[in-house]
């Protein structure tokens, strides 16, 4: 178990390694053994599954402790399948003009990433936590700075992300360490007998500054704004990697941090949480509603819906729960495939205004399919995956006794309606302009492949999700949560 | 032992001091540092001296002699790269650190 | 095969072939829209099973959500009517487009949605639980949104799309709202579970239920005031419109409030607003359709009206005959589109104005639009006829004065627009400066059995017309079937009143209902005859609320409003807001950062000197505090 746990975890890093002894030129060959490091990640994953467990391991003094559970499963898989997406679709896409060349850095970094988020999803100790959390960051920062479409605001950007994401990082080391004056250790194991013997008004601060770093991950409003900037400058894949790990990576620490602080202080931050959220999911809707660059339109709605995750969390119910976690799935399918088929069109169309496009579904009819699928799934409508997370998170609200919160979060659901439709109207539909005439556009079968493997994701679990929910029940079961 | 040999090491230090912090020229800075060293070297022996050990005092001042000439052949050594550079012994042209 | 099995295949069927047909047209686009019809023709052989006398069968269920969500099939008349409609009249407009649609762009798409909505539909009527049924629900949302933008390179068809599943999805948050209230309070789905939990519930939350369900019918069935999608979805291909309006979507909502009566039974102003509501929305399509120019809008405006009543009969407690006239209005109301769907096809405009004396190039889509339009206005002995008198009369039963005033005025209206939309169209004047150049003077009836040629005009194909027959009989006929509907329910313990069809007959005509309803026909039939005044007087005096109806009563003109007010906040939002505050407050923290390294980056001076002054303070503060 523990040598299996320990593969698991460095995997990804050993494909860093592997990479950089390659030739400088072998860039193909580098994308290949990303893809095939993730893969193999995902399959030992796969292959791990039933046997879940906690694994010791003695490392410079310290003890490291990994744990696999069905929610680190859940997120094992979607992060590295993620990866897997994002980096079939960077072996053959192009980048806009003035965006750097592609290097084996590259996808070394997009492997790093991976390899703290695979930490971060397995870390069973609090310190361990928190450096894989930073070292997910630190490769992610220079994915958004080095690889950027937007070289005028690339500083900017860059500063933004790093020091907002850092805030919230280190609100989070904060909590940890306040946790270890108290308590002397930063096991969890340990901790979830400690805890609910600290008196309410430690408690409450030191889950709020603890979950920040979640927060921030998940852009929430107002810890949004690095989001829309980092996403639409970098280069696609680069924003593949933010949207299916990192912002995932997030949904994983709120589920599996607030119900590890006792459920005192989760219930005095539930209200404050749900209005957070409810407010998230209106702004983010009214943004995409009006803005003009598609990507930050997706960007926004992304926003939106991350109201919609953190919604499920904080109504402290088994249904919101399992609605959220169910999001991890449905979310990385989603807006990958969103932005994938978004990319592929404005790959052709050399633009990502949104009044410059228009009727790419002639030209694109692949990506128009797999766009209104994923359009359906952000919006919740069946028969695609978006359904059930949707349907379990109101659920959970209703269950909660919020009522007039949960009547909101649905009529922010007629904002997301709103605001995808505009999306999918502007950009395939109404008549092709002028400049943009032509026949099919070739897209690279990397691209496709990566692009019907989220639309079938999309259709199966949104006809039949019970493997998902399933494996969501169990999650909960460790969690504490019943199920 | 009727000589005190402290206050002597204090002018010396304070010499060197104001060498170091008033003179630009780069061979007249290694004169103020010598002198620090010096200083330095003095009072570790006149600490021997007043605490009975000046066998291992003295051996330390060796010692520091000994490094202190390394130091110098380094020092001369990076002032002639310098002045081969710049043509110039001046400190005021040695500011690529200035933030 | 059990009628469980058979049930399941029902919607299966229509599934797996809008599975099969994108993947066909890879390798054979030709056969596509003939596979289509396969299926469709597989899915209506299967109905006959669910007729009577099969042996029910173990339930079928699945696990979707398991522990928490168990699906399952609910076969009774309820929902094998709407279900059974579905699935003939979708197999009738899958023959139809065979010849309409023929040479369009997409096919595969069209026929894949075609199936899936009709699959949606029987999904809907045939689900046992709540959230099955909202499930199969949307499914027809979407569906409706893609085939009305179907012609997706027209703005307008992409709009109305648009349009569409925004106006539903309103309704639709309130129905997923009841459901879900429904279910955190019983933790099941299924309708009997909530049915007999629902009791137990305090009346604000029941309320919010009755009312969560109202709405979502509102929405799906377009009724006053969420009507407004339904009119522009007439840039849907015609034989979609038929679709939309006679076999899915719009029964869905009366399927949905009929199925619900027992929740809305228990709130007492529920049933009081579905009365109104449908009334209302009777009254308003009525005139509404009374003042447009548009073919297809006039008969969309029809369906508005229609379904008013079959609301308004819920809201007076009698879901049979809002089933009823739910049968009879699809069959004549799919007839007209599918008429309507001819002659647009022909001559290539929907405006009436530019229409008349078409009978003498399409006799057989005249007769059996005439057929389809008198049924509409309820005509003796034919199936509208019986089943609006149905209405009228237990809304006579159930007191309901005022909503009857609406209905009756709604019915005179009714007699009007139909009469005058089939003589402008079919023997009207002819205009011939519009159309004589196109319109072959060839298309009569013998060669309009011909095969259809791909020759521009388009002339009314064979497999178009077979449909209009079929329909055109089912109208004189089908009222006979009241007898065995309702054998049926009253066996399956639904509530309805026995008749046979010679009872109705009878109940018929000796109630008031009939007399009122011919008085509204005589109206009607008398503001027809003085149409010719009408038009003077309104083109002279031109009264403000005519202007209005011609616009659709400012109902679109109120929502645009709105939506734009709401984009108006959301441009403030991002440009003051976003750009301004939250912008803002990010500058000045990088300004006081990069101030902050700006003024610690005196102290770096550089010179040789101030470094070793810096080392000699620092020394002497550190002496100092290890000195003292």
């Amino acid at each position: 178990m523990v040598s299996a746990l320990v593969i698991l975890q460095l995997l990804p890093l050993l494909g860093a390694l592997l990479i950089w002894i390659l030739p400088r030129n072998r860039i193909p060959l580098a994308g290949w053994l990303t893809v095939l490091f993730a893969l193999a990640q995902f399959a030992l994953t796969l292959s791990l599954m039933p046997n879940w467990g906690v694994a010791q391991l003695p490392f410079l003094g310290m003890t490291l402790s990994f744990c696999f559970d069905p929610l680190a499963a859940t997120a094992l898989l979607v992060i590295s399948g993620a990866t897997v997406v994002a980096s079939l679709y960077a072996l053959r896409s192009k980048d806009a003009a003035g965006a750097p060349a592609r290097s084996k850095g590259f996808f070394a970094l997009i492997l790093l990433v991976l390899f703290g988020t695979s930490g971060v999803a397995l870390a069973r100790d609090l310190i361990q936590f928190y450096l894989f959390w930073e070292a997910m960051l630190i490769p992610a920062w220079f994915l958004v700075t080095l690889w950027n479409e937007d070289p005028a605001k690339v500083k900017a950007t860059g500063l933004k992300f790093f020091i907002i994401t850092h805030i919230g990082a280190v609100l989070m080391l904060a909590s940890i360490l306040w946790i270890y004056s108290l308590a002397g250790t930063t096991n969890m194991d340990q901790l979830i007998t400690f805890l609910p013997s600290l008196p309410l008004a430690t408690l409450v601060p030191m889950t709020l500054l603890f979950l920040m770093g979640f927060v921030v991950k998940l852009a929430i409003f107002p810890f949004h704004t690095w989001l829309p900037d980092a996403y639409t400058s970098a280069v696609m894949p680069v924003t593949l990697v933010l949207v299916g790990v990192l912002t995932n990576i997030g949904i994983y620490g709120f589920a599996r941090f607030l119900p590890f602080f006792p459920s005192n202080a989760g219930a005095a931050l539930s209200l404050p949480l749900l209005i957070a959220a409810v407010v998230t999911m209106f702004y983010g809707g009214i943004q995409a509603l009006v803005e003009k660059n598609v990507k930050r339109i997706v960007a926004y709605s992304s926003i939106s819906q991350m109201g919609y995750v953190l919604f499920g969390f904080a109504t402290l119910t088994a249904f919101g729960f399992s609605g959220s976690i169910l999001n991890l799935y449905n979310q990385a399918a989603t807006k990958l495939a969103l932005f994938m088929a978004l990319g592929m069109v404005a790959e052709a169309a050399g633009t990502w205004q949104i009044d410059q496009l228009g009727g790419w579904a002639k030209r694109l009819p692949l990506a128009a399919v797999v766009a209104v699928t994923a359009m359906l799934s952000l919006v919740g409508a069946p028969p695609t995956f978006g359904f059930w997370p949707e349907l379990l998170t109101f659920t959970g609200g209703f269950a909660s006794g919020q009522v007039l919160l949960s009547v909101l979060a649905l009529v922010a659901s007629v904002l997301s309606v709103a605001y995808a439709l505009r999306l999918i109207r502007f950009v395939f539909y109404d008549p092709l302009k002028a400049q943009a005439q032509g026949g099919l556009v070739r897209t690279p079968w990397t691209g496709n492949l990566a692009l019907v493997a989220c639309f079938l994701i999309l259709l199966f679990f949104g006809v039949y999700p019970a493997p998902a929910y399933q494996l969501v029940q169990g999650a909960l079961a460790f969690l504490g949560l019943g199920g | 032992m009727s000589v005190n040999l402290l206050p002597f090491v204090f002018v010396l230090f304070g010499l060197g001091l104001f060498c170091l912090l008033t003179r630009r020229s780069l061979v007249k800075l290694l004169i103020g540092l010598e002198l620090l060293g010096k200083a330095t070297t003095l009072a570790i022996i006149w600490a021997g001296v007043v605490r009975g050990t000046p066998a291992t005092t003295q051996s330390i001042a060796l010692l520091v002699i000994s490094i202190e000439a390394l130091v110098v052949a380094v020092y001369l050594a990076l002032v002639y790269a310098f002045h081969r550079h710049n043509q110039s012994l001046d400190t005021d042209d040695m500011r690529r650190l200035k933030g | 095969m059990t009628a469980q099995l058979a049930g399941l295949l029902l919607f299966l069927i229509p599934f797996a072939g809008a599975l099969l047909v994108p993947l066909v047209n890879f390798f054979a686009p030709r056969v596509v829209p003939w596979l289509a019809v396969l299926f469709g023709l597989a899915s209506s052989l299967i109905a006959f099973f669910l007729l009577g006398g099969t042996p029910a069968g173990a339930p079928i269920t699945l696990d979707i959500l398991p522990g928490f969500f168990r699906s399952g099939l609910l076969l009774d008349p309820l929902s094998l009517l709407p279900a059974l409609i579905a699935t003939w009249i979708g197999f009738l407009v899958l023959i139809y487009s065979l010849g309409y649609m023929k040479g369009e762009e997409n096919l595969a798409r069209y026929y894949a949605l075609v199936l899936l909505f009709i699959g949606g539909m029987v999904g809907m009527a045939l689900a046992d639980n709540f959230l099955a049924l909202f499930f199969f629900w949307e499914v027809m949302g979407v569906c409706s949104y893609q085939l009305i933008a179907f012609f997706y390179k027209d703005p307008k068809a992409a709009a109305a799309g648009a349009k569409a599943f925004l106006t539903t999805k309103i309704g639709d948050i309130g129905l997923l709202a009841a459901i879900i209230i429904l279910a955190v309070n019983s933790g099941s789905f299924s309708f009997s579970v909530n049915f007999g939990a629902a009791a137990g519930l305090a009346l604000p939350v029941l309320g919010l239920v009755a009312f969560g369900f109202i709405l979502g019918a509102v929405g799906k069935s377009a009724q006053f005031p969420l009507h407004v999608w339904l009119p522009d979805a007439m840039e849907a291909p015609t034989t979609i419109s038929a679709l939309i309006h006679a076999a899915t979507m719009v029964n869905a909502g009366v399927y949905l409030l009929a199925r619900v009566s027992p929740v809305l039974a228990l709130v007492p102003w529920s049933l009081t607003l579905v009365q109104w509501i449908g009334a209302i929305t009777a009254l308003l399509g009525a005139l509404l359709a009374a003042f447009s120019n548009d073919l297809k809008r006039i008969l969309a405006y029809s369906t508005v009206s229609q379904l008013g009543y079959m609301v308004l009969a819920v809201g007076v407690g009698a879901a049979f005959a809002s089933q009823f006239h739910l049968f009879s209005h699809a069959i004549f109301k799919g007839l007209l589109f599918l008429c309507a769907g001819a002659v647009i096809h022909a001559i290539g405009t929907r405006d009436i104005r530019q229409m008349g004396g078409l009978y003498k190039h399409m006799p057989a889509v005249a007769i059996t639009f005439l057929i389809g339009a008198m049924a509409l206005l309820g005509l003796p002995f034919l199936n509208g006829f019986f089943s609006k008198d149905f209405i009228l009369e237990e809304v006579i039963l159930g007191g309901a004065w005022g909503p009857l005033a609406l209905a009756l005025i709604a019915a005179a209206l009714t007699a009007f627009y139909a009469l005058r939309t089939t003589f402008v169209v079919f023997w009207g004047k002819p205009k011939p400066a519009f159309y004589q150049d196109t319109l072959p003077r060839a298309i009569k009836l013998p060669q309009a059995f011909s095969l259809p040629q791909a020759t521009h005009p388009h002339k009314t194909p064979a497999n178009m017309v077979v449909p209009l027959l079929a329909l055109a009989l089912a109208c004189f006929l089908s009222w006979l079937l009241v007898g065995p509907l309702s054998e049926a329910w009253i066996a399956s313990g639904l509530p309805a009143p026995a008749l046979s069809a010679l009872e109705l007959i009878r109940e018929t005509f000796s109630s008031l209902a009939f007399i009122f309803s011919l008085t509204a026909i005589a109206v009607g039939l008398f503001l027809f005859l003085q149409r010719a005044r009408l038009a003077r007087y309104f083109h002279e005096q031109e009264p403000g609320w005519i202007r209005a109806a011609s616009r659709g009563l400012g109902f679109d003109d109120l929502y645009t409003w709105l939506a734009d007010r709401i984009r108006d906040f959301g441009d403030w939002v991002l440009m003051v807001w976003e750009e301004r505050v939250m912008e803002g407050i990010n500058r000045f923290a990088a300004w006081a950062s990069l101030g902050l390294s700006r003024l610690s980056c005196l102290l770096q001076t550089g010179d040789v000197h101030w470094n070793l002054l810096y080392v000699t303070l620092t020394l002497i503060v550190v002496l100092g505090v290890v000195l003292w």
